[in-house]
């Protein structure tokens, strides 16, 4: 386990309880990346996804005071999954706005890419895996995300969404399971694995 | 050995959160099994599709303005129902972010870091996307504070008379740079440029502005156009965090597009 990084965040987190604006900047500097990819996961969608990272951290800032020797990291992520969740119930009430989805005005910046046919496949692949994700209840994809996209240990995602280990370890299973079995109707993309090394994995 | 593991067990092995005991008799069952060596290397497949998925760059800098105060928590974000009148409309500008958004790619090839040093912890009111292919040519949009302030006192002075219109026009500035002959546009489409503005998949079109001015300056050419809300048809209710967006198509016949994108709050 690094411990240095919770260290740097305690001492930030000190500095920005005192009002240190840069102290917190360099807070949401070091968490943006991650913050923003669990609201695209969890929402899909980028303007949301942004939205909500923007709100977490101006949440953060202001109820920073309240956050009382836990670590900043589990609570800010807490207060990001909170606002998902409230992204979903507002869903609900306005369906007729059109989904988002993926970008539909691309922008070229004429990059380098790779092979077309690669790049199709591994573009179907992706949306394949992300549709899967969306499949999820929210509570399994919370976990699911946490763990596999934002690399957060049990004891971080328990921490994050405020349940036993034992949830946390159910839950992240379950929502591989049902993600398997969305890949597994794709065996083209997702070819089954053979009997491949069963050395233990990262 | 014992009992064919649960899918949980197998799970929590390839996290390394399996600990001591359990660990060892999954080991032992896995040298023995055949089907649960297949299991176990089905679920590593899954687990890597899902971490293979792109880490993307956040599409701008999220920033504290600096009017946002430290435990005075509101009891209503933007978002909220309640008090929005859409009556009078006033735009703020929250925070300002740099992107630089191959939206197709999705991949966060541009490290954010890079692009905010310095700059981050001033919100900065600019943004400023540069060709990859052609280092010379950028856009830059930014939003005009000093006229949202202005605004704001009229705001007020209104309320006092209701009738007079209140709606605080958005001001927005842009920099073209690296445009081709000597031409000044007299319109945004003229200059090739579109703005919009974006909310939940909403993308409304900001067209007709109310002012609007065009001049070269050396090899740069500055536009800048103001829009009154009120007459732009917004989702309802139109208070809210939206998303300027201004796309220039370089017209060079290079079908290059650089974009170039701001939040904006609407507040009623």
């Amino acid at each position: 386990m690094a411990n240095s990084p919770i260290t740097d965040d305690a001492a930030l987190v000190a500095r920005a309880r005192e009002g240190d604006r840069e102290a917190f900047t360099e807070l949401v500097m070091h968490y943006q990346v991650p913050l923003y990819n669990l609201a695209l996961r969890m929402v899909g969608s980028r303007d949301d996804a942004a939205d909500i990272a923007q709100e977490a951290f101006l949440r953060a800032w202001e109820k920073l005071r309240t956050l009382k020797g836990s670590p900043f990291k589990a609570w800010l992520f807490q207060i990001a999954v909170n606002l998902c969740y409230d992204h979903f119930r507002r869903r609900k009430r306005i369906a007729a706005m059109p989904e988002e989805g993926q970008e539909t005005h691309v922008v070229s910046l004429g990059l380098p890419v790779p092979d077309p046919a690669e790049r199709a496949e591994a573009g179907e692949r992706d949306r394949i895996v992300r549709d899967s994700i969306n499949g999820l209840d929210p509570d399994l994809r919370t976990a699911l995300i946490l763990r596999d996209v934002n690399g957060l240990a049990y004891e971080e995602i328990a921490a994050v969404i405020r349940a036993p280990l034992g949830t946390v370890k159910s839950r992240i299973a379950r929502a591989r399971g049902h993600v398997q079995e969305r890949l597994l109707m794709f065996p083209e993309l997702f070819a089954r694995p053979q009997d491949q090394e069963d050395q233990h994995g990262r | 050995m014992a009992a064919e593991p649960q899918l949980e067990e197998l799970s929590a092995y390839l996290d390394q959160e399996l600990t001591g005991t359990a660990r060892q008799e999954l080991e032992a069952h896995l040298e023995t099994c055949e089907t649960c060596r297949r299991r176990l290397a089905a679920l590593r497949q899954t687990v890597r599709a899902v971490q293979a998925l792109p880490t993307e760059a956040p599409p701008r800098v999220f920033t504290i303005p600096p009017q946002r105060q430290q435990r005075k928590v509101t009891a209503g974000w933007a978002w909220a129902g309640g008090a929005l009148a859409a009556a009078c409309l006033l735009v703020v500008v929250t925070t300002i972010g740099l992107a630089n958004l191959p939206h197709g790619g999705g991949t966060a090839s541009n490290a954010p870091a890079a692009r905010f040093e310095g700059g981050a912890a001033q919100a900065s009111k600019t943004m400023t996307v540069t060709d990859p292919q052609n280092s010379s040519r950028q856009l830059t949009l930014s939003t005009g504070t000093a006229a949202f302030a202005a605004d704001r006192a009229t705001t007020t002075s209104s309320q006092a008379a209701p009738a007079a219109p209140a709606n605080g026009p958005l001001q927005v500035g842009l920099v073209l740079q690296g445009v081709p002959g000597s031409a000044v546009p007299t319109s945004l489409s003229d200059a090739g440029v579109r703005l919009t503005l974006l909310r939940d998949g909403y993308e409304v079109a900001l067209q007709n502005p109310d002012t609007f001015s065009a001049f070269r300056d050396g090899g740069a050419l500055r536009i800048t156009a103001t829009f009154r809300l009120g007459s732009v048809a917004l989702p309802s209710p139109a208070a809210g965090n939206y998303v300027l967006r201004v796309t220039w198509q370089v017209p060079d016949g290079s079908g290059v597009s650089l974009v170039a994108q701001v939040p904006v709050t609407v507040t009623g």
